[in-house]
């Protein structure tokens, strides 16, 4: 068979720069081994969705997988259509930190962004 | 004659189900009513550290933001159940507010949220995708958002 050459494609997700460094301080504490942060959506909280974050042992099949400023990020194949576009940041003050995402495919969220509805 | 009978002994069991809950209720709000005074009289004359319960976390982080600042916890109308928490770190406290100490961590509150969040614990949370301080148990609380950052009040 000829061998195919993949077209370069859109990331599903950007990554801001704060983002990128949390990750990479995230992934530098981690023992085990793992190929990036895994983002996925849950059925939760008062407004439908809610974004999961975990470390990515693997890449399963259909998992789309973001790799940009130096960090992995693989979103789960359940998730893409809930976040492809969005933008993920990381927000950080004295009293919390924490991980946003910036969804255009959100129509309405959560008083305290936590969930979310498409 | 049948499909009568089915729907009356239906009815029946509907209106009674729909009957029952109203008594507990109402006496448990009566319950409430007569023990939320109370809790709010005792608590001038009590030591501050019954008011709040500070995680060992809690106390960690808030050292490690300095010893001049501290967390006040408000408690406002608004949220997705009826009350939300507002923290905040602060560096000035009003004569009137409610100091809570522990290791040289403090915890201010003011006297109109002290009925909402007495005894209560403040706790720090630190997860992958978010970390913060947060109410962990409020004992004043029916139930809570899946944020925990609002809450159904119990009175």
């Amino acid at each position: 068979a000829a061998a195919r050459v993949a077209r370069p494609r859109k990331a599903v997700l950007s990554i801001t720069d704060s983002a990128a460094n949390r990750i990479r301080e995230l992934l530098s504490k981690r023992t085990d081994p793992c190929v990036g942060l895994k983002v996925g959506v849950r059925k939760r909280g008062c407004n439908g969705l809610t974004y999961t974050m975990n470390y990515a042992e693997k890449v399963e099949k259909l998992d789309e997988v973001v790799e940009d400023k130096g960090v992995t990020v693989v979103v789960d194949s359940k998730a893409v259509m809930f976040l492809t576009g969005a933008q993920m940041d990381f927000v950080e003050d004295r009293i919390r930190s924490e991980f946003v995402f910036h969804n255009p495919n959100a129509k309405g969220a959560c008083g305290c962004g936590e969930s979310f509805n498409v | 004659m049948l499909s009568r009978r089915l729907f009356t002994s239906i009815f029946r069991s509907v209106h009674s189900s729909h009957l029952i809950p109203f008594q507990p209720s109402s006496s448990s709000l009566l319950r409430y009513f007569s023990a939320s005074p109370a809790a709010a009289s005792s608590d001038s004359a009590s030591p501050a550290g019954d008011v709040f319960r500070l995680s060992d976390k809690c106390v960690a982080k808030l050292k490690e933001l300095g010893g001049d600042v501290f967390l006040r916890v408000t408690v406002d109308s608004g949220g997705c159940s009826g009350y939300k928490y507002d923290l905040k770190i602060d560096s000035n406290a009003n004569p009137e507010d409610i100091r809570v100490e522990r290791d040289g961590a403090c915890v201010i509150t003011d006297r109109e949220s002290l009925p909402f969040v007495m005894g209560a614990t403040i706790d720090y949370q630190d997860e992958m995708i978010r970390s913060g301080f947060l109410v962990a148990s409020n004992p004043n609380a029916d139930s809570s958002c899946g944020c925990k950052s609002s809450f159904a009040a119990k009175f």
